[in-house]
């Protein structure tokens, strides 16, 4: 039986899972937490599949041009194709599990309009999609593990990836709390590990978790990314006194407006600037309207107002929201309009991949949006779940379909060195995949807490800092240099404090700086103010980013 | 900018807060802290207040700081609640911080919860064949699938534990949703009025009380026995 190991338990690392569970192997699906703590929970508004339910037109194809379109030329057709194409399978799925869908009067998965789209395509269930949907998955996982088709374990951090001569052959973790090492050997290995929040602090809509620690450690191990610096800000997230909580895009959705004051009256510069989708522009350019709106705006600020809809809208279609913004603003949006301001929310780059969602590195995958694949310079709304879920499964196929590793000989080598060495081998779980010794444990436990120190906590904090000014909603060159410089400091620092994760955070950070600082102009998310204009000519390229020889290089790859 | 964030420094806090800590397999102990926070922050803030200064940070677990993912549920003076939910101005100055009750500590306030997720499994809370859609019960089935699973209303049940028959709320909550999605699994429905009646005895109903989700647990149980009849 083929053991695929995947790293991550959202969406797109339980969607791997199920596949591989369906094809006839065992996944060992490995993180750091519980499913339900996963930022997929946080995914408000939907999931897109042109159903064509409300006599628009609307097809897999047209889903795939916006797609196309909005990722301003930096995604592969044929993949966007296929995951259009696959989109209402994807729904029927997930309804058959039991994901809780809204549904129209006929009983059939509504859809409303999200951003950046000119049909209703958005399936959503209440205001909390992505909670329902991983609901429904977690049961289904549960359901598989009873069966011996998965093998959950839900306390192990990523460290780094097992590669021998290119290939990888599974991966090392750190027991969270124990501070205990475990190897994993497997045929295949499938990170599913989030977005990059940790490079931004707590301004990132996202979840702590999504810290980025594993993608830092692949990029240092030789990995490569593409398209790091295209950053979705979402335009309407509300300032709390833990972090940035977005709102979803469903407010505008249901017809929610933006405004500033300025000369005392309200001004609606969305509808004014873009007539056809006014609010419901794509999300780049909603931000970047609201970043220039809240400069020349009375107090220097940007509501968003729902108070004028119907009750009954606010009250059951946009219920989590007004609930959210009632406990942590103490504003009733169906009172007043709430001050919004654009905030880190998804990271479109990621890990480069191929058709099969393999890395660079042999037998290495990537799904989810830890890899950059479907979104280019620009993701719509509702895409992020259907990239995640797609993507899962795709990486999930593939690996069970790869020739697999020579792991068996290497593990059973890599155990004899272990034994020699006074090592503890694992027992407890050595059953989860079923070869005696595969997992191995390298380490004896030490009890101490595995959080950081407080001097590097506070080195982080300024990484974070750098990464928020130098990489905002408009950058520059000036702006990119200096924050290319104090990262360098940064980095300089992590080594010779021996802080290693800051370390390798601040080389993806850096790699992430520069190529904002080489794509010398405007493309969907990035924003040059000294080169406004998008370049056909030179541009329709991804930045690929690559880290050997203790040297970071940023190139320009055609679009594969 | 918010309203909150703007504020004054006349609407801080000074706050005692003891902390109930504990190392792995060692005995527990109880450490004191004084803290000065605006007052519209949350448990959380203050836990990120405190292990700034904290050399051997208080371990607890967070994730989406949004009342969504559960991670952070612990017992606030006395009370299972989720950290990123509750306000330093609702608790007055004394604040005590211990993990779940009823829960294994891994350390300080961070708890295990493999507990919680076999009683899931021992319901069997899961489709058989294909779910179906059953718009009457709509509004409850999406209610119920709200469930974070942070135990904590399993850790304030005066049952759980003192029953090994015991089924507590979020598995049976589950059932409801299962038992509405597959009324043709005529086996899953035995098992659930099996466990069901393994419920029964109790109750203050402690359980809905304190759901951070606000399930309406009492409720989604007698339609769930009512299905069952």
């Amino acid at each position: 039986m083929k053991k695929i190991l995947i790293v991550g338990n959202g969406i797109a690392g339980l969607f791997a899972a199920l596949r591989v569970s369906e094809l006839g192997g065992l996944a060992v699906l490995v993180s750091r937490s519980e499913p339900m703590r996963s930022q997929s929970v946080l995914a408000a508004g939907g999931i897109n599949a042109a159903l064509d339910s409300k006599g628009e037109c609307d097809s897999v194809e047209f889903h795939g041009a916006e797609t196309l379109a909005a990722a301003c030329g930096l995604a592969e057709k044929q993949g966007v194709e296929a995951m259009t194409a696959t989109a209402p399978e994807i729904i029927e799925y997930l309804n058959g599990l039991g994901t809780m869908f809204s549904l129209d009067e006929d009983g059939s998965v509504d859809v409303r309009s999200f951003g950046g789209q000119s049909k209703k395509r958005t399936a959503f269930a209440g205001t909390g999609t992505g909670r329902q949907i991983m609901c429904a998955l977690v049961q289904e996982v549960q359901k598989q593990e009873q069966q011996g088709r998965i093998k959950t374990i839900n306390d192990l951090q990523f460290s780094e990836a097992i590669i021998e001569e290119g290939n990888c052959l599974g991966g090392v973790f750190l027991h969270n709390t124990i501070g205990q090492e475990y190897k994993i050997y497997a045929d295949a290995t499938i990170v599913a590990t989030g977005g990059l929040n940790g490079l931004f602090g707590n301004t990132a809509t996202g979840s702590t978790l999504s810290d980025g620690r594993a993608a830092a450690a692949l990029f240092v191990q030789g990995v490569c990314f593409q398209n790091l610096e295209m950053i979705q800000y979402h335009p309407t997230a509300i300032k709390t006194t833990g972090k940035n909580i977005l709102i979803s895009e469903a407010a505008r959705g249901e017809g929610g407006r933006l405004f500033a004051y300025k000369h005392g009256k309200p001004w609606y510069f969305m509808e004014e600037q873009y007539p056809e989708k006014g609010n419901l522009e794509a999300r780049d350019i909603v931000s970047r309207g609201i970043y220039r709106a809240k400069q020349v705006s009375d107090d220097g600020r940007v509501y968003l107002d729902i108070s004028f809809l119907e009750e009954e809208i606010i009250s059951s279609k946009l219920k989590e929201v007004k609930d959210m913004i009632l406990t942590y603003l103490g504003i009733d949006p169906a009172q007043e309009p709430i001050p919004v301001e654009p905030a880190v929310h998804y990271f479109m780059g990621g890990i480069k991949v191929d058709g099969n969602h393999e890395s660079n590195i042999k037998g290495l995958y990537a799904a989810g949006e830890c890899a950059g694949r479907y979104h280019g310079a620009n993701r719509l709304g509702g895409n992020s779940l259907l990239g995640a879920a797609f993507g899962g499964m795709v990486a999930g196929t593939a690996a069970m379909g790869a020739p697999g590793t020579d792991w068996p000989i290497k593990a059973q080598k890599a155990l004899g060195q272990l034994q020699n060495s006074d090592c503890e081998q694992d027992v407890l779980c050595s059953e989860s995949v079923g070869t005696k010794g595969v997992i191995a444990s390298i380490a004896k436990s030490s009890s101490k807490c595995l959080a950081p120190c407080k001097e590097q906590r506070q080195l982080q904090k300024t990484l974070q800092q750098i990464m928020c000014e130098g990489l905002g909603i408009e950058r520059n060159e000036r702006k990119l240099q200096e924050c290319i410089d104090g990262l360098a400091a940064i980095l300089e620092e992590a080594r010779k404090q021996g802080y290693t994760d800051t370390e390798e955070i601040a080389i993806l950070a850096i790699a992430m700086a520069k190529s904002a600082r080489e794509r010398r102009e405007s493309r969907g998310a990035h924003f040059r103010t000294d080169y406004p204009y998008r370049e056909d000519e030179k541009y329709i390229k991804s930045t690929v980013a690559e880290f050997a020889d203790d040297k970071i290089t940023i190139s320009f790859k055609s679009v594969e | 900018m918010t309203e909150y964030t703007k504020h004054a420094k006349d609407m801080n806090m000074k706050v005692s807060v003891s902390i109930k800590r504990q190392d792995n397999n060692l005995a527990p102990y109880t450490k004191e802290y004084e803290a000065d926070i605006f007052e519209k922050s949350t448990v959380a803030d203050l836990l990120n207040l405190l292990n700034e200064q904290e050399d051997n940070p208080i371990d607890w677990e967070c994730s989406c700081l949004q009342k969504l993912c559960g991670a952070c549920a612990m017992n606030i003076n006395g009370r299972p609640q989720l950290a990123c939910n509750t306000f330093i101005e609702n608790l007055g100055t004394e604040i005590v911080l211990e993990p779940l009750a009823k829960m294994e500590v891994i350390r300080d306030l961070r708890v295990d919860r493999t507990a919680l997720r076999k009683q899931f499994e021992e319901a069997e809370i899961w489709i058989k064949d294909r779910a179906r859609t059953n718009q009457e019960e709509y509004e409850w089935e999406y209610l119920s699938a709200t469930c974070l699973r942070c135990g904590c209303c399993l850790s304030i049940c005066p049952r759980y534990k003192m029953d090994e028959n015991f089924i507590g709320a979020a598995a049976l909550n589950g059932a409801y949703r299962i038992a509405v999605q597959q009324p043709e699994d005529e086996e899953k429905l035995k098992l659930f009025r099996k466990l069901l009646k393994g419920g029964e005895g109790c109750c203050y109903f402690a359980c809905e009380d304190v759901c951070p989700a606000k399930i309406p647990l009492i409720a989604i149980r007698e339609r769930l026995a009512h299905i069952l009849e």
